[in-house]
């Protein structure tokens, strides 16, 4: 049996009244697990009590070393690209600093602020950053909500590749039924406070975005759309 | 540095037309004198306490608003930070703030007599209150995710505050300089009116009991350039430091 890297048990979040009730979820080490539902269902409340953001009731078991990368305010204004790579990190592994900004393909950007660089490239820093940090659980809250369809077909893309290569732990929170796919080895339907449906995903890795034309993707989109 | 001559043209058309109006025998010259008297005024007071008057002024304008920005700089931040604070203090900040600071020279005559502590702490007065607002309002609209990202990275408190906080607020903090800067200039020279024996302020309070209209404009075209050259040196120094675009 697999062990499990993080394990929810009855989870309850109230903000006056119950956004999540007994809410539970196992995770194996180094699965992609995408969580879709409706706006407001508390998805982001989930993630965010994952991160450890929030007050909760229940019982949260994992990883120590977790990061983070939201739709918004994901990187500091007033840092270089190279600047925020580098924050989470201690200063004797600053050398990976180079080597992230090479696979988020922003050579001869590192010392540019945020706002030199379109939407797409300060989601890479962010993602970036992320992964320098060398989370054991990576939390991702609708990270590429913002920005236009052609930038997020090749960030989720792209982020396949990363995630190939770094096998780490990720939660992605999304309203965007063919990312959930595209990206996670399973989708869970937050629904009515809770977890309602569980899907797994048949498309073995490496994936491409072709596969979002294949009749059995059609058809697990449709029934996941069916359960939202 | 592009010229805007038309900016240029305009200004000396201005002193052309002063001139000619001053010397037309229309006014009465000793009361509006024309620019060659307010340049010769200005050359005789230059020889005499010019530099004085105005090293004593910038010291008590600087004395001021260091002490004003950081006091507000202090109060603004905890209050901004600390809800309880906020609650129990903001509401007594917010009725001295609706004061004119003029209103106070009076009681800080009473206070501090008509000493240079007096006039730095009728010019703090003024500057507190924009900077302490500012930051009141900064501290508050800090976005939640900065903070959550130094939290999920582990970073200390201290680390914290050096590397998000504080950046993410400077460009309020700027802001509220600005404006104490500009409120501190009107309180020198209003402190300087009330029983001092130096400063550009006093210059003008002398010029004006005895009729001296071409020093009195002399001395408000000193206090325009002083406070025109400080807000461009302030400004410098803010885009150098709040430079990446958003604020």
């Amino acid at each position: 049996m697999t062990r499990k890297h993080v394990a929810v048990k009855g989870l309850n979040v109230d903000f006056e009244k119950p956004v999540l009730k007994n809410v539970f979820l196992d995770m194996k080490k180094g699965e992609f697990v995408s969580i879709v539902g409706r706006s407001g269902t508390g998805k982001s409340t989930f993630l965010n009590s994952l991160a450890g953001f929030m007050e909760t009731e229940g019982e949260i078991h994992g990883p120590g070393r977790k990061a983070i990368v939201s739709q918004n305010y994901s990187l500091f204004p007033w840092m270089s690209v190279e600047e925020n790579i580098a924050f989470g990190l201690e200063k004797q592994d600053r050398e990976r600093v180079g080597k992230i900004i090479r696979r988020i393909e922003l050579e001869g950007k590192e010392k540019s602020y945020p706002y030199q660089l379109s939407g797409g490239q300060q989601q890479r820093v962010a993602i970036g950053r992320a992964i320098a940090y060398k989370p054991e659980l990576l939390l991702l809250d609708e990270p590429f909500a913002n920005l236009d369809s052609y930038t997020r077909i090749t960030m989720q893309e792209w982020l396949n590749e990363v995630m190939r290569e770094n096998k780490t732990t990720t939660l992605l929170v999304t309203h965007d039924v063919d990312e959930a796919i595209l990206l996670g080895d399973r989708v869970l339907v937050l629904k009515d406070k809770s977890f309602r449906h569980e899907y797994n995903v048949p498309f073995n890795r490496p994936r491409d975005n072709e596969i979002r034309y294949l009749p059995i993707f059609q058809e697990l989109r449709r029934e996941i759309l069916k359960s939202l | 540095m592009k010229v805007n001559w038309k900016a240029i043209a305009f200004f000396l058309l201005v002193i052309v037309l002063w001139q000619l109006v001053s010397s037309s025998g229309l006014v009465n010259e000793m009361l509006f004198p024309g620019p060659l008297k307010v340049t010769s005024a200005g050359f005789g007071w230059a020889s005499s306490t010019l530099l004085e008057d105005v090293s004593i002024s910038l010291w008590r304008l600087l004395a001021g608003i260091i002490l004003g920005v950081t006091l507000g700089t202090i109060a603004g931040m905890l209050m901004g930070r600390i809800l309880f604070l906020e609650e129990t203090a903001a509401p007594l900040f917010h009725m001295l703030r609706s004061l004119p600071p003029v209103a106070t020279v009076p009681l800080v005559i009473i206070w501090f007599g008509i000493g240079e502590e007096a006039k730095i702490f009728t010019i703090a007065f003024g500057a507190f209150f924009p900077v302490w607002l500012s930051l009141l309002i900064g501290s508050k609209s800090i976005p939640i995710e900065y903070t959550r990202i130094a939290q999920i990275f582990a970073k200390p408190k201290i680390e914290t505050y050096k590397k998000v906080i504080l950046p993410a607020i400077q460009p309020f903090l700027m802001n509220g300089i600005r404006i104490s800067i500009g409120i501190a200039y009107f309180m020198v020279f209003v402190s300087e009116l009330a029983g001092a024996s130096s400063g550009v302020g006093y210059r003008m309070a002398v010029a004006q009991i005895t009729y001296n209209a071409d020093l009195l404009i002399a001395a408000l075209i000193v206090l325009g350039a002083m406070a025109f050259l400080t807000d461009y040196f302030f400004m410098r120094i803010y885009r150098r430091l709040v430079h990446w675009g958003e604020t």
